[in-house]
């Protein structure tokens, strides 16, 4: 088979030796993990209480986690199989790593249902009394029809290259030799096998697309189903599933930058690569703007009064903080992060004209933005009396942003991955806050309120327990990923040949 | 909605405490500050004994309540209030205190007293007198189908209570709705039309919940069905208004949610999965080719090495 170029060598590199640096990191995961272990420990023991759900909020930062992990699990599938079958050349260093990320978010993603779950002993009563009209259980079929799928979506690929590990790791322990010979299914990439292994791929390329959409669209089902305010949206399948590629594409750009750093994939991974993706996430940007947009809109406009009351504790009240931070800061921003080194040419004389306005500037827009972001008053609906108040907020938060990007602008241009990887981390951020915000308000606002319960039965805040077994869920998506880019390579090798010869 | 909460709970804090008017003796406002969260108002009991009431000041002299005061009983959640055991309170404050304990049983000591009647408990608060009262309440329907509930109020010797305000509620799964309040008139009658027929839960409860000098009371009663039934046609538009439908819960046979899935959906949702599945199926048999040829591969070189090697 191909042997050849010492190109390649960097990609076995990682599979052949552990730093210090990898055990102390191995470590770090391992000593999370366990905390969050023994708060789960303390959560059987004691019951939900140890948490902040309760009556009113019985899904809190798990169902979050549960929702944005599902999320991200379409970076792989949606991304790595829409551009293989587009065939868009650039996409053959990425896909491995896409769609590792799609196995091991939906490892992680899948569980947190029955962390939710006081009784995760009576799951099976999910399926022995499971009714088939219900989201839930198409959910769970949905979900184990994807984890299959994209199980044999990763493997299918990487079979020469296991074979090459085979041929190639000799001198490996035994137990990574014996799963190499396994996994490798006897590969000699004859005639008939990479006939056999295209049409797989193939067919897979084309089957996983629709079951990722069907996927994320019933888990925006359970919400949908539902005469919930918030909820009740004819808009949300599209809605999740956008949102979902949209938090994948940032997803698959963080591991590629952090690949690249650690493993030095620069001749694999080149700024094309970030910038594709880049223009890629701007576009489902927009369209996720666009959708929030749309979707708001339509409620604000019925004037419900269920539906009024979310809008309330989102745009002004308990929730307005984090609602405005993910969109300015989340949507919004990273947009135009995305969009203006593209857009606009600044004269490289202009910018080293004016090396101390700069920063003077810059200071200046923040403390604006600081000011009318934060100053305590506005926050509350009730100071609208003052008409002109919140539209001079909303104008100078605006203004002072977009003088910032203005500012930063050389910055940017002169570091573009930089740019596109801190977009793609707001993204992230903002995508977890949204899924919170999607959930938390809808159930502080029942159609039919509890009347007379107490203060904390109506309200959420997560306890230790749930960020200890949230930090711990990602902690283990991280040292699952690491683990496997340590045991396989990350980048697929006969893809990327094959393209060379 | 923080600021409305901080409202709230402030509203919560003071309204229990109940704090203690100007011309009231120093120990008044003392209690309400310190002891009124768990001793309740003006001593009546709440999360900790009632340390108000008759039964406990005629037990206890003022020696022995001060005392109970300044140690505490930290173990039972008491704290120790004097500020030789680390509390907030001198010795005169305490004194303040049991002498306001004390005039609220007009009890100078322990001693023998006379034993209050238990349907009219002797209350210390100045010229009205206590009273007892008890509640009725009957329905009857009106001309347009409502029904009507009427509660009565009155006090244990048969006397109307008039001007006072009685609530009404139903008790659901979901917790207790409100339906409203209204006020009892000259003969103590509170009146509220059912603009609602709930089809359960329909047990309907009218809370007083007592004044100064009045004790509280309730009555429950099971609603009944109007004989006139409300029908479309017997309403004039004067009276016309949306109501949910009777049996609201029950979807029309066939629909997605019946408990038993219809047909054709559950056919064609079986036949997708089906097909991806078996799609899978198929994508295992290419593995499983892979695999053989891989197989037949090795047994040709282990057969035949010289050829493949020359
Ligand atoms: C944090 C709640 C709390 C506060 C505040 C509080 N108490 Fe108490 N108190 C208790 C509890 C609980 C008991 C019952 C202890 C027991 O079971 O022995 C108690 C018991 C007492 C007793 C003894 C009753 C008996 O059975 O002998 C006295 C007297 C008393 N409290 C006076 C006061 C006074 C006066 C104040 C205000 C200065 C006060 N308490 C404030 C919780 C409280």
């Amino acid at each position: 088979m191909f042997r050849q170029s010492s190109r390649e060598d960097v990609l076995f590199q990682p599979l052949q030796s552990n730093s210090v640096r990898f055990y102390a990191f191995i470590a770090i995961l391992l000593a999370v993990i366990a905390w969050a272990a023994y708060a789960y420990f303390v959560q059987l023991r004691d019951g939900l209480v140890v948490t902040g759900l309760r009556d009113y909020v019985f899904w809190g930062i798990y169902m979050t986690n549960f929702v944005f992990f599902i999320g991200i699990s379409h970076a792989g599938t949606l991304i790595s199989a829409i551009l293989r079958v587009t065939g868009a050349e650039w996409r053959r260093p990425i896909t491995r790593m896409a769609e590792a990320i799609t196995v091991f978010a939906l490892l992680i993603g899948g569980p947190m249902i029955i962390i939710d779950m006081g009784r995760p002993d009576r799951l099976l009563n999910l399926l022995q009394s499971g009714r088939l009209q219900s989201p839930i259980l198409w959910d769970l079929i949905s979900i184990t029809t994807y984890i299959a799928g994209s199980l044999m979506y990763l493997y299918l690929p990487m079979i020469p290259d296991l074979a090459e590990c085979r041929d190639r790791l000799t001198d490996a322990p035994a137990w990574k030799r014996f799963i190499y010979r396994t996994l490798s299914l006897g590969w000699r990439g004859n005639a008939e096998q990479k006939h056999r292994l295209e049409k797989g791929v193939a067919i897979m390329a084309v089957l996983i697309i629709p079951v990722a959409v069907s996927v994320h669209t019933v888990v925006s089902w359970i919400f949908g189903m539902t005469l919930r305010p918030g909820w009740h949206s004819t808009i949300f399948g599209p809605y999740f599933v956008v949102g979902a590629i949209f938090s994948g594409i940032a997803a698959i750009l963080l591991a590629m930058v952090i690949f690249r750093r650690v493993y030095r994939l620069e001749a694999y991974l080149t700024e094309k690569h970030f910038r594709y993706l880049g223009l890629l996430l701007l576009v489902m940007d927009i369209i996720y703007i666009y959708f929030t947009l749309s979707e708001y809109l339509t409620m604000a406009y019925g004037n419900d009064a269920a539906d009024q009351r979310v809008m309330q504790l989102l745009f002004g009240g308990d929730f307005a903080p984090v609602f405005w931070a993910m969109i300015l800061g989340g949507f919004v921003l990273p947009a135009f992060m995305l969009a203006l080194p593209n857009l606009v040419k600044i004269p490289a004389r202009q910018a080293a004209a004016t090396p101390l306005l700069r920063p003077l500037a810059a200071m200046g827009a923040l403390a604006v933005f600081a000011v009318m972001a934060f100053s305590p008053t506005g926050a509350s609906a009730d100071l609208q009396v003052v008409a002109l108040w919140p539209l001079l907020r909303i104008l100078s938060i605006l203004v002072a942003l977009a003088g910032l990007l203005w500012l930063a602008l050389p910055v940017m241009r002169a570091h573009p991955i930089a740019t596109i990887v801190v977009a793609s981390i707001l993204v992230n951020v903002a995508m977890w806050l949204k899924r919170y915000i999607i959930i938390v308000p809808t159930l502080y606002s029942p159609r039919v309120p509890i009347q007379g319960v107490p203060w904390e039965w109506a309200h959420y805040t997560p306890t230790w327990v749930e960020w200890s077994i949230t930090a711990g869920a990602f902690a283990t998506f991280i040292l699952l990923y690491t683990l496997f880019s340590k045991m396989f390579p990350v980048i697929s090798i006969w893809e990327t040949s094959e393209r060379d010869a | 909605m923080r600021w409305m909460i901080v409202v709230f709970l402030m509203a919560l804090v003071i309204l229990s405490v109940q704090p203690a008017r100007a011309d009231d003796p120093p120990g008044a406002k003392l209690f309400a500050t310190y002891c009124a969260a768990c001793h309740g108002a003006a001593g009546k009991g709440g999360a900790a004994p009632a340390i108000g009431s008759d039964a406990y000041l005629t037990a206890n002299d003022n020696a022995a309540i001060a005392q109970a005061t300044g140690d505490g009983v930290v173990a039972k959640g008491m704290p120790a209030w004097s500020k030789s055991k680390g509390g907030a309170l001198t010795d005169d404050q305490i004194a303040d205190i049991v002498a306001y304990l004390r005039a609220l049983a007009q009890t100078t000591a322990p001693g023998p007293a006379v034993a209050p009647t238990p349907a009219q408990p002797a209350r210390s608060s100045a010229n009205a007198e206590y009273a007892q009262t008890r509640m009725t309440m009957t329905q009857s329907p009106n001309a347009d189908g409502e029904m009507v509930l009427v509660a009565t109020l009155e006090k244990f010797d048969g006397s109307p209570v008039s001007g006072m305000v009685v609530a009404f509620s139903r008790a659901t799964t979901f917790g207790t709705v409100d339906l409203g309040t209204a006020k009892t008139d000259s003969r103590g009658n509170a009146t509220l039309v059912m603009r609602e027929q709930p089809e359960r839960a329909r047990y309907i409860t009218a809370t007083f919940k007592g004044a100064k000098t009045l004790g509280s009371s309730a009555a429950m009663l099971a609603l009944e069905k109007p004989a006139v039934a409300i029908s479309a046609g017997d309403l004039n538009t004067a009276g016309v208004r949306l109501s949910i439908d009777e049996e609201p819960l029950l979807a029309p046979e066939g629909s997605l949610i019946t408990p038993n899935p219809p047909l054709l959906p559950t056919l064609l949702f079986g036949l997708v999965v089906l097909g991806v599945w078996s799609t899978y199926g198929y994508v295992v048999s290419q593995v499983v080719g892979i695999w053989k040829s891989g197989r037949d591969h090795q047994r040709e070189n282990v057969l035949a090495p010289k050829a493949r090697s020359a």
